[in-house]
């Protein structure tokens, strides 16, 4: 038996929650499409073909060639204007040995007594219509297949008509499970909630602990003044602020960071969002910079990338012309900063007021290069400092380190090379001028992710006006000195 | 957005209408502080937010801003009639517990007599 799995076109009650593929979006712990491949390996298929559509990379990203999960996994596309059906009539010898289609948001939902066993009984002509698509059939038998591969219905003899109306043609109860098929945010959201509070332990789900009710994914890092309360599912790669409250029934998924002192609970956060220092989150689906209230839908976007914000994937296109401005913005400030620097500075040191130290740092790349941080010897207020910190003289040192190309002008604060475990190169910008230098009261680790997430030029122009503002108006030094490497 | 600013029984019914947003607080702003000083004896305000369909956090700063300007001068200040998207912004950002809500202008209002 083979499958076939539709990941194509829209759903008009997935719309609301941005562009995510609604295949990919999560159940509990997992994406919907992971719950379709458990299934297949619990039929015994093997063989799995998914059929793309808009989305294709984030699907094939996840899903890669099935190694995963022990499948082999194959992609086709088919038009927008072809259905499904219009790919498995290319070739109907290809499905003689059987078939199992899903075609819609079907969630293969588990009875508190299911095994595996049981889905011995779905296989002969199974089959659930929603409207005018097929979203869910299966059947071992030759002709069965064929005569819905040429007419879209079930053939079966005792199958009840599935054009008058009902959803449901044919599965067995013995088959342990309800396909319940997904119709609107309001029933996506009550889904989530009723599987994170009462039925996770049905499934398989790395991190799961029956004891505590909480799932929680690899790469969770949080500092121990969060709370968790269970029943919750937490997904892979987040970072959780602290004094943050996360509980009960909450459902987060990849890649989210959450700032300090916000309390979750009974939401879904999707993946690739921020969620903004202080909040509450109560009853709401936040995707990305979207607040959705799933009792009636109502949408809400949010502007203020600091209260809530969709994360940005690693795009080297804008990076390249982030590095263009700085490199050149550098260039026009040390220029600027070279006399004024070589006179004030050699006073200061003959005066014996300050100097540098060359502190070891992780540059771009992650290369070990040596950045000058200037130490003051004196904690009385002096004027030749005020002007020196005012006119950002300090970083002139890191300004040329900008010009070798070692550093970024605004990113991310140094981190000091702590032996080997340094290994997010991906997402470290390390830089002259951060958002400590911009803004006090400033969490560091959780800035610096923000600005790996959200970077942009926009925001490193915010970050320069107000580093380079605060500095001349207050003529001191800012917070954004190296820090040890986490 | 615009502003229209009576007087009913000694309290101040702000109604408001349009989007409180970034580019429409400086209006706002202005607009209420002119009506403020012409009418110095109106301590307690009520705000009708029914007609501002949209509330970003520049929006919400600027009602704080009242409030602390009307709280400072030893008055008090009521929403009412708070639509779907702006009381969205109010719950994830806990200022509902900054402000009292009101689901009618004349329920707030009476409270504000009070």
């Amino acid at each position: 038996m083979r499958a076939v799995l539709y990941t194509g076109g829209k759903r008009p009650w997935a719309e609301v929650l941005g562009e995510r593929p609604w295949a990919l979006l999560p159940v509990g712990s997992r994406p919907l499409l992971s719950y379709w491949l458990e299934l297949c390996i619990d039929l015994g298929i093997s063989d799995v073909q998914i059929i793309l559509g808009r989305d294709a990379e984030y699907v094939e990203m996840f899903c890669g060639n099935g190694e995963k999960w022990g499948l082999n996994i194959n992609y086709s596309f088919v038009r927008a204007e072809d259905g499904p059906q219009t790919y498995l009539s290319r070739d109907p010898e290809r499905w003689s040995d059987g078939l199992l289609y899903i075609g819609e948001a079907v969630f293969p939902r588990r009875r508190a007594d299911f095994t595996p066993e049981k889905l011995n009984t779905l296989r002969d002509g199974c089959f659930i219509r929603d409207g005018e698509n097929c979203a869910f059939f299966i059947s071992h038998q030759r002709e069965s297949v064929e005569h819905f591969i040429r007419t879209g219905h079930c053939s079966f003899m005792h199958c009840a008509d599935p054009c008058a109306g009902t959803e449901i043609c044919r599965t067995p109860d013995a088959c342990g499970i309800d396909f319940t098929r997904i119709r609107d945010i309001s029933h996506y959201y009550r889904l989530n909630m009723e599987i994170v509070r009462n039925e996770m332990s049905r499934y398989l789900s790395s991190g799961y602990s029956s004891r505590d009710g909480a799932s929680i994914g690899y790469n969770v890092i949080t500092p121990p003044s969060v709370t968790f309360t269970p029943p919750l599912a937490i997904g892979n790669d987040c970072r959780i602020g602290a004094i943050s409250v996360i509980g009960p029934g909450t459902v987060i998924s990849d890649h989210v960071l959450i700032d300090r002192q916000c309390e979750i609970s009974d939401s879904i956060i999707l993946s690739d969002t921020y969620v903004g220092r202080n909040l509450e989150i109560k009853g709401k689906i936040v995707a990305g910079n979207r607040i959705v209230d799933p009792e009636d839908g109502t949408c809400l976007e949010i502007a203020d990338p600091w209260l809530v914000a969709q994360t940005r994937p690693r795009s080297y296109m804008r990076d390249f012309l982030r590095g263009i401005f700085g490199w050149e913005f550098a260039l026009l400030l040390a220029v600027l900063q070279f006399i004024p620097f070589v006179l004030l500075y050699s006073v200061i040191r003959l005066l014996g007021r300050g100097y540098f130290v060359g502190r070891k740092c992780r540059g771009i790349g992650g290369t070990e290069i040596r950045v000058a941080q200037f130490v003051s010897a004196t904690s009385v207020p002096c004027f030749l400092l005020m002007v020196f910190y005012g006119a950002s003289l300090d970083r002139f040192p890191q300004l040329l380190s900008v010009l070798t190309g070692k550093l970024w002008l605004c990113g991310q604060v140094p981190k000091t090379v702590n032996g080997d475990d340094f290994k997010e190169t991906h997402r470290y910008f390390p830089a002259v001028f951060s958002y400590c230098d911009a803004f006090i009261d400033i969490d560091k680790q959780m800035d610096a992710l923000y600005y790996a997430h959200t970077r942009s030029l926009a925001a490193d122009l915010r970050i320069l006006r107000h580093a380079l503002l605060h500095r001349l108006i207050e003529g001191e030094s800012t917070p954004g000195t190296i820090t040890q490497a986490v | 957005m615009s502003v229209a600013c009576t007087k009913e029984q000694g309290i101040g019914i702000i109604t408001l209408s349009g989007p409180l947003t970034a580019a429409t607080v400086e209006a706002f702003r202005e607009q209420l502080a002119a009506w403020q000083s012409g009418e110095t004896d109106v301590k307690n305000f009520v705000f009708d937010l029914s007609a501002v369909d949209f509330m970003d956090s520049a929006g919400l700063g600027s009602l704080i801003a009242a409030l602390k300007r009307i709280t400072e001068r030893g008055g008090d200040m009521k929403l009412a009639c708070l639509q779907k998207k702006p009381r969205m912004v109010f719950e994830i950002t806990r200022a509902y517990k900054v402000f009292e809500i009101y689901d009618t202008v004349e329920e707030a209002a009476k409270a504000a007599k009070q």
